[in-house]
C-alpha cells in the first residue's frame, strides 16, 4: 500500500520544472520544422506471380477475415478488415478496422455484428510500439492509467546486471529445459484463462514436462457464484443467461452491460427483449454503473454486502421455496428494509414481481459476489433460480460459459506460498499479469523472486515480466491461428490475418517448441480438428462459412443438492458494510487492467466521469459538498489498515459514502481476498476521505466535461408524457419547424428541398439526403461507437497534456448529463451535418460546404485553420489539429492502423464528423454499378456499425420509406438546439 | 551637357518597360523553375524491366493488345492492377471453356495421349483467350508454350534444357529478364508513374463507366479502339510510348475541368477523402 501512496504522492504534487519546461520547448520546436510534404499512395505496384485478385476481390479493396476477439473472455466474432500496403520491400496485409462477425454465436446471432469499445481499439494492442516513449508532441511524464508498457518483439533474457538482453528462440528454450532438468524443486504453471485446444496443448505441455498446473488465473474470476453452483448443483461453472428468453430480470451487482461475463451478448438480448413489449428489468447496486443508468427508473440502491438479507426473504416468499430439501431462514420484512436500505413497499413489488413473472431470471454478480457475503448472495440466488424454476429454463448449465478450468484466487495464494517456502523450481507465467493485478495481501510479486527461473509468455513487457527471467514474446491473435471455445460447445476460429510484426510466435507454438516437437501448432489444430468436427460441424467450421460451430447436445437436468444448508448457516445474521465503504468497481474500458495497454482506452473518457487520462476515486456530490472537495483534489482514503492517495471527481449518481474507484485506478487491491469463495474483495469500510493537498495539475487527471448540468438547454429531453418532460423550459420552436427562424440562408425558391414542416430551403437535395437518428432510450453510453470512430477515421491519439487543454480530436462523444433524479443520462453528440449551418458561412475560403448529399463537407485542403467554423458551431463538434499527426509522427507500428480510405490531417486543419463519407461514397459506388439508388440500410458508418443496441440509425430522408425517415416523423423525435434555426440531420429520440 | 528633362522623358519612357520586362523575366524564371520543380518531383525512377508499351501496343507486328487486357481491373475496380507474371486459373472458368473442350476430344480422336490432349485443351484455351481480348499474363508470350508446363516444371530441377528454349524464344534483353522473374517466380515491383496524394479518392472504374455512356466513345466500333482512347484522356497516347511517362501533371485544375466540360459532378467530396 505504501508503494502507491509514494508514487502517487510524488507524482501528482510535482509541478513542471525548468529543465522539463525547456526540453519540451525543443521537442515542440524541432517537431514543427519536420512538417513533410502531402503524403502519397504507396510508390510500387506489383506483377505478382500468380494474380491474388478475382473480379469479386480486385487489387485496391479491403481484404475481409473473419477471426475471433481475445481482448477479454467473452470472445466475440470478429470481422477484420484488412488492406495491402507497401511496407518498403513488399506488398502485406495490415488490418485496419475490426467489425463484430454477423451470425457469430456470441455477438451477432441476431444477423448484425457488434463489437465493445475494447474490441474496437484492440488493433492498438496489435499495433502497440516496442518502445515506450509517448507521442512525439506530448509532454514528459504524462501518466498513463498504468505505467504505459511496451509490445514485447523479441524473446528477451535478464543478463547479471539485472538488464533486459535480446536472445535468440534456440537460446531461450536452452535455457528453459536445463533449469527444467535441475531436481529438488517442482515446476509451476500459471497462465490466463484457456480454451480450445490451446487447453489440451497445455495440459500434454505440463504433463510431459512434469510441471504442476495451477488453475488458470483471472481477476474477474466469478469464483463466488461458481463455487455457489458447486455446492448447489455440482457444478463449478458460470450458466448461460438466456435474457432473451425471460420476461422479468432482476440483476444484482452484475455490469451485465459493461464487463459481466458477455457483456456484448447481454445487451444485445436486452436490447431485442426491451423491444417487444412484456419485459421489466431491476438493478440493485450500491454503486452507479452504466447498467444501472440504463435500467432507470428501476435501478435500486442497495446497501453495500446487504444482499444476503434481500435474497433470503425473496427465497421465502416464493410460493416454490417449501419444496426445497432444506428449509432457509430468513430476516423479518422490517430488518430486511432496514438492513438493505430498500422500502418495504419496493421489497414487496419486487417479490410480486418476481413470483407472478412467467419466466423471471435473476442473476447476481460483479460487486455483489465480491465482498464478504459474497458466497452467500451467489448461495441463495442460486436457490431462488431453483424454486423459480430458471436453473432449467432461462439458466443453461449445460452450455455454460465455460469457467471450469479457471481457479480463484486461492489457488494463487496457494501458489504464492510454496514460493515463499521456496518450493517452486521454475515457474511459467502465461498470458496474465497477475504480480500486476492480484491482491498486494497475496505478496506474489515477492514470493516470485525466489522461484530459480521465472518465465514470462506474454505479448506486453507487464508488471509480471518484469520481474522474470526469460520473456517469451506472444503474437497477437490477429498473428495467428486458433481457437476459442467462449461457451462450452461454442467453437470458434481464430484466424492469422498478418504475418507478425515481430519475431513473436503463438502460444501453441511456444509450448509444442518447448517440447522439443517438430510440428507446428497449425499442424496440430488441424489434426485435432479433423478429429472434433465431423459432418456437418465440419462445413461449419469452414472460414467460408464464418468458422464458429455450436455443437449440438441435449440439455441434461439440474438437480438440487443438500449441501447448502451448512454453508448458509447464520445467512440470516450477517453483518452488512455501512454506506461509509470503498467499491472497487471493473473498469468499462481496460476490463480488469489487462485492456489498458491500449493506447485508444487512454484517450477515450470515461463515459460516466469523462476522465480521459489518469486515476481518480469518485464520491458523491453531497459528500463533496459537506466537505468541501471539487474535482482533481488530492485525498487520502483512510481505512483500518490502508490508506491510498487519489484525486477526486464528483460523482453524480452516487450514493452519499460511497467511494467508488475502477479497478485500473487500484491495480494491486489492499483489501485481500473472500475467505469463504476465494473471490477477490472489493469493498471496504469504514473509509474516509480526507483533503491532503491541493488540486492536481489538470492534465495528471484530465476530465473533459465541463459541467454536467444542461443548463435548461434540452440538449437530452425527458421522455413525451413524463412528470420530468413537463417541467422542461419549452423553447417557442420546439417540434415545429415553420416558426424556426431561417438563420443564414433565406429560404429559396422551386429549386430548394422541401423539410418536414413545408420549409424551403437554399439547398436542393435531388437523390439523397444524408440523415441519422439515435434513440436516447436505447444507449447505454458504452462508447463503441466513438473508439470505432476513432479507429475508422484515423482520428489522432493526442495524449493528455492536449487533452487538458481542450484539444480532445474525438469526432463523437458521449456526453453525460445530470437527469432530474441526479443520475447521469448520456447522448452521443457528432457533427449535426446542418442544413443551415453556422460553420459554413463564416469561413473564408469555402472550406466548410454543403454537399449535394445534404453533408457539411470540410475540405481538409482547402483549410487554412482560422477556427471561425469552430467558434461559430453551436455543437463544439469541430476539431483542430494542434500539431502535425500524419504518418511519421506516429510511433511504431501504430501508423499501419491507418485507414487508407481516410486521409492523414497535418497541422492547422480543422476535422469533424462526416457520416463516414468513405462508406457513403462506396456505398454510391456500388449502387451506380446497378443503375440504382443506395437501399435503405446499405450503408452504416461505423458508430452504427457497432452499437450493440442498434440505437444509431443512417439513412436517406429523401426516402419516404427509409427507416430513419420514418424515426424522424416520430413523436419523440426532436433536434438539439433547434430554436436555433441550424436544421440539423441527426434526430434524437428520446 | 545632359539635358535633364530628357533624361526624365527617357525615364518615365523606360521605366515602365523595364518592369514589363522584369515581369516578364519574373514569369519565365518562376515558369522554368516550376517546370524543374515539376520534372524532377514526378521522375519516376528506372523500371526493373524495360516494359515498352509501343510494341505491344501500336507496333504493326506486335501483339496488339487493348490496354484492360493487360489492366484488367481498370473497369471493375478503382486500381487498375498490373498484369501478373503467369495466368490465372480462374480466367479459364470464363475464357475458352468450349475451344478447349474440343481441341481435347480433337486430339483423343486423332489417337493422342492423355496428357498430350490435355496439352492441346490448355493450349486452345490459352489461344482463345488472346484472340478474343481477355486478360494476358506475362507468360503467355513469354513464357512456355503450354501453360499448365508452368505450374510443373519451374519447379523440377531435373529439366535442364527446359528453360533455354523459352529464353531462345524471347531474343530481346529487357525480354530475358521477364523470363527470369518467370523461372524464379519473383514479382516484379514496377514503379507507379501516376501517383495520387493519400487525399484524393479516384476511381478508374467509375471514369471508364460514366465515358462509355457517351456518344464520342459510343461512336468508336472497335471495343480496343474505345479502351485506348478513353486512357488516353488521362494517361495520353501510351500506345506510341516507349517507357511510360507522365503527360499531364494530373492536378486539381485539370480533374475540375474536365469534370466541368462533361457535366460530371464537381463536389468536394466526389473527390477529396
Amino acid at each position: 500500500m505504501s508503494q502507491i501512496n509514494n508514487k502517487e504522492g510524488n507524482e501528482v504534487n510535482e509541478g513542471m520544472d525548468r529543465r522539463d519546461f525547456l526540453k519540451t520547448a525543443t521537442a515542440v520546436g524541432s517537431g514543427a520544422l519536420l512538417a513533410s510534404c502531402t503524403p502519397q499512395e504507396d510508390s510500387r505496384f506489383v506483377s505478382e506471380v500468380t494474380s491474388p485478385y478475382s473480379d469479386k476481390q480486385p487489387p485496391g479493396a479491403p481484404w475481409i477475415f473473419q477471426s475471433t476477439c481475445t481482448e477479454c473472455p467473452a470472445n466475440c466474432g470478429l470481422e477484420v478488415k484488412a488492406y495491402e500496403k507497401y511496407d518498403g520491400k513488399d506488398r502485406k496485409m495490415f488490418p485496419v478496422k475490426l467489425e463484430g462477425l454477423q451470425g457469430h454465436p456470441v455477438n451477432g446471432a441476431d444477423g448484425k455484428g457488434n463489437l465493445c469499445m475494447r474490441g474496437q481499439g484492440a488493433l492498438t494492442r496489435l499495433y502497440a510500439p516496442e518502445k515506450s516513449n509517448l507521442m512525439t508532441f506530448s509532454l514528459p511524464k504524462q501518466p498513463a492509467l498504468l505505467d504505459f508498457t511496451a509490445r514485447v518483439q523479441t524473446p528477451k533474457a535478464k543478463n547479471k546486471d539485472g538488464k533486459w538482453q535480446n536472445i535468440s528462440w534456440e537460446d531461450a528454450y536452452a535455457r528453459i529445459r536445463t533449469a527444467l532438468k535441475a531436481e529438488g524443486k517442482k515446476n509451476a504453471w500459471l497462465s490466463g484463462r484457456t480454451t480450445g485446444t490451446l487447453a489440451g496443448v497445455v495440459d500434454a505441455f505440463c504433463k510431459s514436462m512434469n510441471i504442476e498446473k495451477t488453475p488458470d488465473y483471472e481477476v474477474y474470476s466469478h469464483a463466488a457464484i461458481r463455487k455457489a453452483n458447486e455446492i448447489l448443483f455440482g457444478i463449478a461453472d458460470v450458466p448461460q443467461a438466456l435474457i432473451g428468453e425471460s420476461d422479468f430480470l432482476l440483476t444484482l451487482g452484475a455490469d451485465i452491460l459493461e464487463t459481466h461475463v458477455s457483456p456484448i451478448s447481454y445487451t444485445k438480448q436486452l436490447t431485442e427483449r426491451r423491444k417487444s413489449g412484456k419485459f421489466s428489468w431491476y438493478h440493485l447496486e450500491p454503486h452507479v454503473s452504466l447498467t444501472g443508468i440504463r435500467a432507470r427508473d428501476q435501478r435500486l440502491v442497495i446497501q453495500p454486502a446487504s444482499e444476503p438479507y434481500l435474497l433470503a426473504w425473496l427465497l421465502s416468499q416464493h410460493p416454490n421455496h417449501k419444496s426445497l430439501p432444506k428449509p432457509v431462514s430468513a430476516a423479518k420484512l422490517e430488518i430486511v428494509s432496514q438492513k438493505t436500505g430498500l422500502s418495504e413497499e419496493l421489497l414487496k413489488e419486487l417479490s410480486n414481481k418476481l413470483n407472478s413473472a412467467r419466466k423471471p431470471l435473476l442473476l447476481a454478480g460483479g460487486v455483489s459476489t465480491a465482498n464478504q457475503n459474497g458466497l452467500e448472495t451467489a448461495l441463495l440466488a442460486g436457490l431462488i433460480q431453483w424454486v423459480a424454476g430458471m436453473t432449467n429454463d432461462v439458466l443453461d448449465f449445460n452450455r455454460t460459459e465455460n469457467y471450469s478450468r479457471v481457479g480463484s484466487l486461492k489457488d494463487l495464494e496457494n501458489l504464492s506460498k510454496d514460493l515463499a517456502a521456496d518450493k517452486v523450481g521454475v515457474l511459467f507465467v502465461g498470458w496474465s499479469n497477475p504480480a500486476g493485478t492480484a491482491p498486494s495481501s497475496l505478496a506474489l510479486k515477492e514470493n516470485m523472486k525466489k522461484a530459480t527461473l521465472r518465465v514470462a509468455i506474454t505479448e506486453f513487457m507487464n508488471d509480471t515480466a518484469k520481474e522474470c527471467d526469460v520473456v517469451l514474446p506472444l503474437a497477437h491473435s490477429l498473428e495467428s491461428e486458433g481457437d476459442a471455445e467462449p461457451r462450452k460447445g461454442t467453437w470458434s476460429r481464430i484466424r492469422p490475418v498478418m504475418k507478425p510484426l515481430g519475431d513473436t510466435r503463438s502460444a501453441g507454438d511456444i509450448l509444442l517448441g518447448l517440447q522439443g516437437s517438430k510440428g507446428s501448432y497449425s499442424d496440430h489444430l488441424s489434426r485435432e480438428w479433423k478429429k472434433r468436427f465431423t459432418g456437418e460441424n465440419a462445413a461449419k467450421w469452414n472460414l467460408a462459412s464464418g468458422g464458429h460451430v455450436v455443437m449440438a447436445s441435449a440439455r441434461a437436468k439440474v438437480q438440487l443438492g443438500n449441501k447448502y444448508s451448512s454453508h448458509l448457516k447464520g445467512s440470516d445474521a450477517l453483518p452488512v458494510l455501512s454506506k461509509q465503504s470503498i467499491v472497487v468497481v471493473p473498469s468499462l474500458r481496460t476490463f480488469d487492467g489487462r485492456s489498458s495497454v491500449l493506447r485508444l482506452m487512454e484517450e477515450l473518457p470515461d463515459p460516466l466521469s469523462t476522465i480521459s487520462y489518469g486515476k481518480w476515486c469518485a464520491i458523491s456530490e453531497n459528500v463533496a459538498k459537506e466537505n468541501e472537495l471539487e474535482d482533481r483534489d488530492l485525498v487520502e482514503l483512510q481505512l483500518n489498515k490502508a490508506s491510498a492517495k487519489l484525486p477526486i471527481k464528483v460523482q453524480p449518481g452516487l450514493p452519499d459514502g460511497i467511494v467508488m474507484i475502477q479497478r485500473d485506478s487500484m491495480p494491486e487491491l489492499p483489501f485481500g481476498i473472500s475467505e469463504k469463495s476465494g473471490e477477490l474483495s472489493a469493498m471496504a469500510e469504514p473509509v474516509t476521505v480526507v483533503k491532503v493537498g491541493s488540486k492536481i495539475r489538470g492534465n495528471h487527471m484530465v476530465v473533459l466535461s465541463g459541467s454536467m448540468s444542461q443548463e435548461n438547454r434540452g440538449i437530452i429531453k425527458q421522455p413525451l408524457g413524463t412528470k420530468a418532460a413537463a417541467a422542461e423550459i419549452k423553447h417557442p420552436t420546439h417540434g415545429k419547424w415553420e416558426s424556426a427562424p431561417n438563420g443564414f440562408y433565406p429560404p429559396v425558391g422551386s429549386e430548394g428541398t422541401t423539410f418536414p414542416g413545408g420549409k424551403v430551403f437554399g439547398h436542393p437535395h435531388p437523390e439523397y439526403d444524408w440523415a441519422m437518428s439515435v434513440d436516447l432510450d436505447a444507449c447505454t453510453g458504452c462508447s463503441a461507437c466513438v473508439a470505432a470512430c476513432y479507429t475508422e477515421n484515423n482520428i489522432p491519439m493526442v495524449g493528455s497534456w492536449d487533452h487538458w487543454k481542450g484539444r480532445e480530436m474525438s469526432w463523437l462523444r458521449i456526453e453525460p448529463y445530470k437527469g432530474p433524479d441526479g443520475v447521469p443520462q448520456f447522448i452521443p453528440m457528432m457533427c449535426q451535418q446542418c442544413h443551415n449551418a453556422p460553420c459554413e458561412p463564416v469561413c473564408p475560403v469555402y472550406a466548410t460546404m454543403h454537399t449535394e448529399d445534404g453533408l457539411n463537407a470540410q475540405v481538409y485542403n482547402r483549410c487554412v485553420g482560422t477556427r471561425y467554423c469552430s467558434n461559430n458551431c453551436p455543437y463544439k463538434v469541430r476539431r483542430f489539429n494542434w500539431w502535425s499527426h500524419d504518418e511519421d509522427k506516429w510511433e511504431g507500428n501504430l501508423k499501419w492502423a491507418h485507414n487508407p480510405e481516410i486521409s492523414i490531417r497535418t497541422n492547422g486543419i480543422m476535422e469533424k464528423c462526416t457520416f463516414c463519407v468513405q462508406r457513403i461514397r462506396k456505398g454510391k459506388d456500388h449502387a451506380q454499378d446497378e443503375k440504382r439508388l443506395v437501399k435503405d440500410g446499405e450503408i452504416t458508418p461505423a458508430c452504427a456499425q457497432t452499437c450493440p443496441t442498434g440505437a444509431i440509425t443512417f439513412g436517406n430522408l429523401n426516402d419516404e420509406n427509409s427507416m430513419v425517415h420514418k424515426l424522424s416523423k416520430k413523436k419523440k423525435s426532436y433536434q438539439v438546439f433547434e430554436e436555433l434555426g441550424t436544421h440539423p440531420s441527426v434526430f434524437y429520440l428520446r | 551637357m545632359i539635358d535633364q528633362k530628357k533624361l526624365l522623358d527617357l525615364g518615365l519612357k523606360v521605366g515602365p518597360l523595364m518592369g514589363m520586362y522584369g515581369f516578364f523575366a519574373f514569369l519565365i524564371l518562376a515558369f522554368t523553375g516550376y517546370r524543374y520543380y515539376w520534372v524532377s518531383a514526378e521522375e519516376v525512377p528506372p523500371q526493373p524491366v524495360g516494359y515498352k508499351h509501343f510494341l505491344h501496343v501500336a507496333a504493326p507486328d506486335g501483339p496488339k493488345l487493348a490496354c484492360i487486357q493487360c489492366h484488367q481491373y481498370t473497369d471493375k475496380s478503382r486500381q487498375a492492377g498490373a498484369p501478373p507474371l503467369t495466368p490465372s486459373p480462374q480466367w479459364n472458368d470464363v475464357w475458352g471453356k468450349e475451344e478447349g473442350i474440343a481441341a481435347y476430344a480433337e486430339a483423343k480422336k486423332a489417337g493422342k495421349s492423355k496428357e498430350d490432349a490435355e496439352i492441346a485443351r490448355r493450349m486452345a484455351m490459352k489461344s482463345a483467350r488472346l484472340q478474343k481480348s481477355g486478360p494476358v499474363s506475362c507468360a503467355d508470350c513469354h513464357g512456355p508454350d503450354d501453360p499448365g508446363d508452368l505450374a510443373m516444371d519451374i519447379s523440377r530441377p531435373g529439366n535442364v534444357g527446359y528453360w533455354d528454349k523459352v529464353y531462345e524464344k524471347n531474343e530481346k534483353a529487357e525480354a530475358k529478364k521477364v523470363v527470369d522473374h518467370i523461372r524464379t517466380r519473383e514479382p516484379i515491383h514496377w514503379h507507379r508513374t501516376h501517383k495520387m496524394p493519400t487525399h484524393v479518392y479516384f476511381s478508374h472504374k467509375r471514369h471508364i463507366k460514366a465515358l462509355r455512356e457517351r456518344d464520342e466513345i459510343k461512336g468508336i466500333e472497335s471495343e480496343r479502339e474505345q479502351i485506348i482512347t478513353m486512357c488516353s484522356f488521362c494517361h495520353g497516347e501510351v500506345q506510341m510510348m516507349g517507357e511510360n511517362r507522365k503527360i499531364r501533371s494530373m492536378e486539381m485544375g485539370f480533374c475540375i475541368s474536365c469534370h466541368k466540360s462533361k457535366g460530371a459532378p464537381t463536389d468536394c467530396y466526389i473527390c477529396h477523402k
